[in-house]
């Protein structure tokens, strides 16, 4: 792998991209190689477990190389992957969705102080992320970190306006209560070396 | 707007996921690789399979159009040569392949094939010869049954029975049957296995003066089986062979024949072969021998080729072979065989089976095998059942169509039955004149152009299967030449005459007659209301649409409208009366294509070629004439589809 991750850089984008539109396999295990570990961590923020990480990652890039020759380079190639990558778990979260829909919840009172989190490392982050409910990560995912807004989310997902920010409220507010657990853990027996 | 609805909270988030990065495991790629490469086979087969239908169907297509070219072709040239070489075409026998084993062939069974012509073979004598090679076929046991043999094989390995016959007269030669069925003439003959093979029986007769003579005999066994006794003679000369000793014979062309008898009892053939007998060596035989250079296959019951039989015996009186344990105190002949062991005709190996070690699964292709499996039993778990989509589009559909082509008659006209194409035929079919019947043959056989359109129907009765019928009106417009006119007494008025006023005018039927006159050209018009049904195979059922279609359509006969381009020649206009010469009602046979693309969800544009050929003329049949002809034509059909 570390080969190919050496080849995968020293190619050019376009070169890549020309070798995954003939088929080329190096090519396409060059480009694998390139993203596969940014993915990894989009596919984490938007599952449970790292089984259905992989599993949303590998559909991802199979449709990524069979639907390349369509990329216009109109954006970024990093841009478009992701795209896709966020569309596949999306896709795959969507069939739990219809089990567990998505309501209106009632407002929550936010804490007044803003939580630093330049000190917790982006595991922890996947982890705490992975702990809230379905609903309020994929929400939370698409406007903090993908930066959708609430009516486009809206629209991804079925749900009104409204349900995209109550939704996002609550995971915030989650999000807030573990941040301040941690942040107090780390006053009382130090920072996490991680 | 939207920077408002972002606070340090959700930048310090995305902030700490910008070069975040977590390493997938190893065997993600591989379930990459292996998903690509079943994607990518998918397409190929689909590729391969659209290719062989098409493939498929062009070759069909142009078989059938060549097949319909060639067709058309050899009528028209039959029709020419019919009448020429009818004549002589009569009573004409093949002569009869006369060959001497099929005038002695049995009845069933043991059959003797020979592959030169053999000499006549009659009764029982038999007379010098020189035998280079003979061959005995000791035949096995069988029922008796009146004038059939019994024959019984006796499982020895040295003896081969030889027979002795006497010398003195014709039929002296004795028949050493162990089962000899005296009643109605029955004899049996041993049946040895010889598992040596050649054998060259060598007799030695008890007295001096006794001859044993070589011979070698078809004995019918009770099913029909020829048996060819080997009988041996021996002289009492110097140059007798005639021993008891194996070391007497031998090859003299090397032509051994051994075959090994089966051991069932009701079985095989043994053939032995008898080498090397100069011509003094035999008796005073009168059987005629089948020459040294024929070679006869003789085949057991189940026809599987045993040996060769040089001697064919074309009598039923067979000298039978002696056996040694004759009881009857009758001369036995002892048959030394060859020493030397022939190899076995047949090897049978061994077969060994190998059967290839059973493969290791890869870990990697069972680990992606499992997560496939979980993941789709998390989707079935969330997932709604969807609808299973309808293979079963078009159910029902209606079409309109025409089409166009040409026809060409293949016309005989009918003369108690036999098929006679000339003009004196016609004339004592009834028709006035040679000239009337010449121009009723060229009315008859004319080809010309075809033109049909209708409405459709039709309907999907399973997945690949169809049904569709309609309507159709049909023209058919030929030319021919003619130089009668069909006028009243009065000479009033002139018409192209039709088939059936040949006859008729001119005998007293009616009141017209039919004039020569110069040559002019006749338009034939003839139109028909066809209503065809069909059965139709969807080949390729896609977008792209391709269907074979078979079927009969029952035509109605409208009208027949001559117009004669000559002047003052009156257009006849022939309706379905009585007085009509076509055939009011007829079937054709259908055959065609349909290559049809789809446009949008109700519609589809489809060309049809196809060819219609009746099955009946399109005369009556006592018009004197027949005509069939073979249309072929192609056609556009715009289909509606109702659901």
């Amino acid at each position: 792998m570390q080969n190919g991750r050496t080849i995968g850089y020293m190619l050019s984008e376009i070169e890549l991209i020309e070798g995954c539109c003939k088929g080329n396999r190096t090519s396409q295990k060059a480009l694998y190689d390139r993203y596969c570990r940014k993915m990894m961590v989009v596919c984490l923020r938007y599952s449970k477990s790292t089984a259905e990480a992989e599993d949303i990652l590998q559909e991802g890039f199979v449709k990524i190389f069979n639907s390349i020759k369509t990329f216009r380079q109109e954006s970024k190639l990093e841009t478009w992957i992701t795209r896709i990558i966020v569309n596949t778990a999306l896709n795959a979260r969507r069939k739990k969705l219809y089990l567990y829909p998505m309501v209106d919840v009632e407002s929550i009172d936010l804490p007044e102080e803003e939580l630093c989190i330049s000190s917790i490392h982006f595991s922890q982050l996947i982890e705490m992320i992975q702990s809230l409910p379905q609903g309020c990560q994929i929400v939370f995912n698409l406007f903090a970190i993908e930066g959708y807004s609430h009516k486009e989310i809206g629209e991804l997902l079925g749900i009104s306006e409204g349900t995209s920010k109550s939704q996002f409220a609550r995971a915030k507010s989650l999000l807030q209560a573990k941040l301040l657990k941690e942040s107090s853990f780390y006053e009382r027996y130090g920072e996490a070396k991680v | 707007m939207k920077d408002m609805e972002r606070q340090k909270f959700e930048n310090d988030f995305k902030d700490a996921f910008e070069q975040a990065g977590i390493t997938p495991s190893d065997n993600l790629w591989t379930g990459i690789e292996l998903d690509l490469e079943k994607a990518e086979s998918k397409k190929m087969k689909r590729a391969l399979l659209v290719y062989k239908l098409m493939a498929a169907a062009s070759i069909t297509f142009a078989m059938f159009v060549a097949g319909a070219y060639y067709y058309t072709g050899f009528t028209n040239s039959n029709r020419d040569l019919a009448g020429n070489t009818l004549a002589n075409n009569k009573n004409t026998t093949l002569p009869k392949a006369v060959t001497s084993t099929t005038t002695q062939e049995s009845k069933a069974g043991n059959s003797i094939v020979s592959t030169s012509p053999d000499k006549t073979l009659p009764g029982n004598d038999i007379t010098h010869e020189d035998i280079n090679n003979t061959t005995a076929v000791i035949g096995d046991e069988a029922n008796t049954n009146n004038g059939n043999r019994n024959v019984k094989k006796e499982n020895t390995r040295d003896v081969v029975t030889p027979t002795l016959a006497a010398n003195s007269s014709d039929k002296a030669n004795t028949i050493r049957d162990k089962n000899s069925n005296a009643e109605n003439g029955n004899r049996k003959v041993e049946n040895v296995n010889v598992e040596k093979g050649v054998s060259t029986p060598a007799l030695a007769n008890n007295s001096d003066e006794t001859s044993a003579n070589n011979k070698n005999r078809e004995v019918d066994n009770a099913n029909g089986e020829r048996i060819v006794a080997s009988t041996l003679t021996a002289n009492n000369s110097d140059k007798s062979s005639a021993s008891t000793n194996k070391e007497n014979y031998s090859n003299a062309n090397g032509d051994n024949r051994k075959i090994e008898n089966a051991n069932s009892e009701h079985n095989a053939t043994s053939i032995l072969a008898v080498n090397n007998f100069d011509r003094d060596n035999l008796g005073n035989n009168k059987e005629n021998y089948s020459e040294r250079s024929s070679k006869k296959l003789i085949k057991n019951e189940t026809g599987i080729v045993v040996a060769d039989a040089n001697k064919v015996s074309n009598s039923n009186d067979a000298h039978a072979v002696l056996n040694k344990d004759n009881n009857k105190g009758d001369e036995l002949a002892e048959v030394s065989l060859n020493d030397k062991k022939l190899p076995p005709i047949t090897q049978i190996k061994k077969i060994e089976l190998d059967f290839p070690s059973t493969p290791k699964p890869d870990p990697f292709a069972v680990m992606m095998a499992k997560l496939e499996l979980r993941e789709k039993e998390l989707m079935e778990e969330g997932e709604p059942k969807k609808k299973k989509k309808t293979t079963r589009s078009e159910k029902l559909w209606t079409s309109v169509g025409f089409a166009a082509g040409s026809f060409s008659s293949s016309s005989h006209t009918s003369n108690n039955g036999s098929a006679v194409t000339s003009a004196q035929s016609l004339v004592s079919n009834g028709f006035s004149s040679t000239t009337s019947s010449r121009v009723a043959s060229n009315e008859s056989s004319a080809s010309g152009a075809s033109y049909s359109m209708g409405l459709n129907l039709g309907t999907k009765i399973t997945n690949r299967w169809i049904m569709q019928g309609g309507v159709n009106y049909l023209m058919q417009n030929s030319s021919y030449q003619s130089d009668v006119v069909v006028t009243p007494s009065d000479l009033s008025s002139f018409r192209a005459a039709s088939i059936a006023e040949f006859k008729t005018a001119n005998s007293g039927a009616s009141s017209d007659k039919v004039v020569s006159t110069a040559m002019y050209n006749v338009n034939n018009n003839s139109q028909f209301v066809s209503i065809p049904v069909q059965a139709g195979y969807l080949a390729i059922n896609r977008k792209v649409g391709f269907q074979i279609n078979a079927g009969v359509s029952t035509d109605l006969f409208l009208k027949n409208i001559k117009d004669p381009q000559g002047v003052a020649i009156e257009t006849t206009t022939q309706g379905r009366g009585s007085d009509s010469p076509y055939r009011p009602l007829n079937f054709s046979g259908l055959f065609g294509t349909e290559l049809s693309y789809k446009l949008g969800q109700h519609y589809r544009l489809a060309i049809n070629p196809g060819l219609r050929y009746p099955f009946n003329s399109i005369y009556k049949s006592g018009v004197g004439v027949t005509s069939n002809p073979l249309t072929m034509d192609i056609g556009m059909r715009f289909r509606y589809i109702f659901r």
